[in-house]
């Protein structure tokens, strides 16, 4: 039974385009497989260059964070010390710098200055 | 070359033979579907001989015997098995996989060919008339070898002899020459025509099955 219908659906398939396995319904089949080839090739291609794509990104971040960290100033002794507003000075250099000055209260309840001399 | 055990199963589900050896089917099918996804000529070979017929016969059927609409769909069929073919080991899964995409191919190459006065002439019919998305069904499936017995019954009955002689007996074309004292060539080119023949009455047929 099972022969008797591959025999009839192989007539069937001849009624196409003559001969089914060697005959212009066989180059069906040839353009499918050439599609099938196409397809890989380019599924490879583009497996291989987006792997490629991927290592030139990460090489090329991996380089341009390790410049920018060569790049930051090295933080100095002085930097870190922040200027004083102030100097520190002996007694005698106080004395010396300030002006012989004195600010007394007068006879009329106002105040005079009094230049001393030292 | 020779068919490969699960090669030779028919698409026809019904019709699977249970003789044959499960491991052996199922990985003779992972060969061939692995060879189908990477475009191997001899896998591609062995799928359009043992697997194209059925896939033709289930197309037929569903295009009520319209040879053009169905033989276009059978090569965006190909097409789609080139795209997406997987290696699988399981002879149902892929004869019903492909069953599904020869039904979009086919669905695909109708939608291709309805014309913008198609379109139109089938929006002003009613809800009622208007047609349904066709569906292949197994009934329309069978209706082609009804058919195909009906078309041989027509011919005439030389054409017949020689095609059964040549299909259902196994006569190559050389002992057919042989035994009608014809040569190989003269041989073909009656077959050719005895087929034609055959193809002008199947459609016929199957088109007034509707």
């Amino acid at each position: 039974m099972s022969k008797h219908r591959d025999q009839r659906q192989k007539m069937l398939a001849d009624t196409l385009d003559g001969d089914w396995t060697s005959g212009p319904a066989a180059t069906m089949a040839v353009r499918a497989a050439a599609l099938a080839r196409r397809r890989r090739a380019t599924r490879q291609c583009i497996g291989v260059l987006s792997s490629v794509t991927a290592l030139v990104v990460v090489a090329f971040f991996t380089r341009h964070f390790h410049a920018a960290e060569k790049n930051i100033p090295a933080v100095t002794e002085s930097a870190k010390t922040p200027a004083r507003s102030y100097t520190i000075i002996s007694d005698q250099e106080l004395i010396d710098s300030l002006a012989p000055l004195l600010i007394l209260p007068d006879e009329r309840g106002g105040r005079k200055i009094v230049l001393v001399d030292l | 070359m020779h068919a490969t055990p699960a090669a030779a199963i028919p698409l026809d589900a019904a019709a699977l033979s249970p003789r044959k050896e499960l491991g052996a089917a199922s990985s003779s099918l992972t060969e061939l579907t692995s060879g189908l996804a990477r475009g191997d000529d001899a896998a591609w070979a062995a799928f359009h001989r043992d697997y194209g017929p059925g896939l033709f016969r289930y197309l037929l059927g569903g295009t009520r015997g319209n040879y053009d609409l169905a033989a276009e769909a059978l090569q965006q069929t190909y097409l789609r098995v080139a795209r997406y073919a997987r290696p699988c080991g399981s002879a149902p899964q892929f004869e019903s996989w492909l069953r599904r995409l020869a039904g979009s191919a086919l669905n695909d190459g109708r939608r291709r060919r309805n014309t913008f006065w198609q379109r139109l002439s089938q929006q002003l019919r009613s809800d009622d008339e208007s047609p349904e998305p066709e569906r292949i069904d197994r009934t329309d499936d069978e209706k082609v070898f009804t058919a195909l017995d009906a078309a041989l019954a027509k011919l005439d009955s030389a054409d017949r002899d020689l095609l059964e002689e040549k299909y259902f007996s196994g006569t190559d074309v050389r002992s057919l020459a042989a035994k009608l004292s014809l040569s190989s060539k003269a041989v073909e080119s009656r077959l050719t025509r005895a087929r034609a023949e055959l193809r002008r009455h199947l459609s016929s047929l199957l088109s007034n099955h509707e």
